[in-house]
């Protein structure tokens, strides 16, 4: 079996046994991991403030599960559910520690979870 | 069904439409969502997996950062090249590719970095008139020039500039463990390419 850019799977899990894995996982962060493991993640960006690329989401793979994330209320709670998550972390892979702000939320296709919505992915300032 | 901004979080604005995503002198043409009040578009798997099957597949170099480099530097490039059998451009695209790939990432490259720039060979390779020079840089080496300039703020031709005096000075100076050994891998890097070239 090939690998992705980050090292997901090219077959990917089907939605119903994404969601079963999802379910099963005990943290937001196990979560988050098993959408960029499974490439099931979007990054929502624009041209003129582009969010950073998917090189940024490699050290989230290695932080313990229980690394501390937040959670807020969703604004509108549609499409997906009812909270985003928020990850502050280091990215070294370059020489240079850059602090990181990962923002983001679960999208769901009926009942089942389809994958993960990146809002901000950028320098924490 | 009306679909949501998951950004501005406002609803009926997101509508699949045709996009264009500059890379270098290319553009990358696509369709995805794209919220027509906030101008935030969708990089989904599928966007960025056919994004990555065009980058690979390009000729052509996408783009031409113009480094300076001095006559010393140039005349180091030219006689290292030459003892690998390759030309001076692909021994600097090496260089990049080493640097980029197996020595920023290290742990020690603060100390490693302040090592070689503390060598006299360093000295000598940046001290005098500085020349230009094009250096055509594909896809791939792009998109890892592109994260670490990111990081420095930096220009990719500074960044190129970084590369090639470290690599050069690693090659010229031998009295440091670190150094010696990264001299070696590099010159075992450079091998691997002129063969396979």
């Amino acid at each position: 079996m090939g690998l992705s850019l980050l090292g997901a799977p090219l077959k990917r899990l089907k939605k119903e046994e994404f969601t079963k894995q999802f379910r099963k996982a005990h943290t937001d962060l196990e979560r988050i991991k098993l959408a960029i493991r499974e490439d099931r993640y979007t990054i929502w960006t624009r041209k003129d403030k582009p969010n950073f690329p998917d090189e940024y989401l490699l050290p989230i793979l290695s932080l313990p599960d229980t690394y501390k994330t937040t959670r807020h209320k969703r604004k509108s709670g549609e499409q997906g559910l009812e909270y985003v998550v928020e990850l502050k972390y280091t990215y070294n892979g370059t020489g240079r520690r850059i602090p990181i702000y990962l923002k983001g939320f679960f999208s769901k296709d009926g009942h089942l979870i389809i994958g993960f919505e990146i809002q901000s992915l950028r320098r924490d300032e | 069904m009306k679909k949501y901004c998951p950004v501005c979080e406002n609803n009926g604005n997101v509508k699949e439409k045709a996009i264009n995503i500059q890379v270098g002198r290319e553009t990358f043409h696509t369709k995805t969502l794209v919220c027509e009040k906030c101008g935030h578009y969708a990089l989904t798997p599928k966007v960025r997996k056919t994004m990555e099957s065009w980058g690979q597949k390009l000729k052509k170099n996408i783009v031409e950062p113009q480094p300076l480099f001095t006559e010393t530097t140039h005349q180091f490039l030219e006689e290292t090249a030459s003892k690998f059998g390759i030309k001076k451009i692909p021994l600097i695209k090496v260089m990049i590719s080493f640097y980029l790939n197996r020595v920023v990432g290290r742990n020690d490259f603060d100390s490693l970095k302040t090592a070689v720039e503390k060598q006299e060979g360093f000295n000598l390779m940046t001290k005098g008139k500085k020349i230009k020079l094009s250096v055509p840089i594909h896809y791939l080496t792009l998109k890892k020039l592109e994260v670490f300039c990111q990081s420095w703020d930096i220009a990719y031709a500074k960044a190129i500039e970084e590369a090639v005096l470290f690599c050069s000075t690693v090659l010229t100076y031998r009295d440091i463990a670190r150094l010696r050994e990264i001299a070696r891998r590099f010159e075992e890097f450079v091998e691997d390419y002129a063969l396979a070239a």
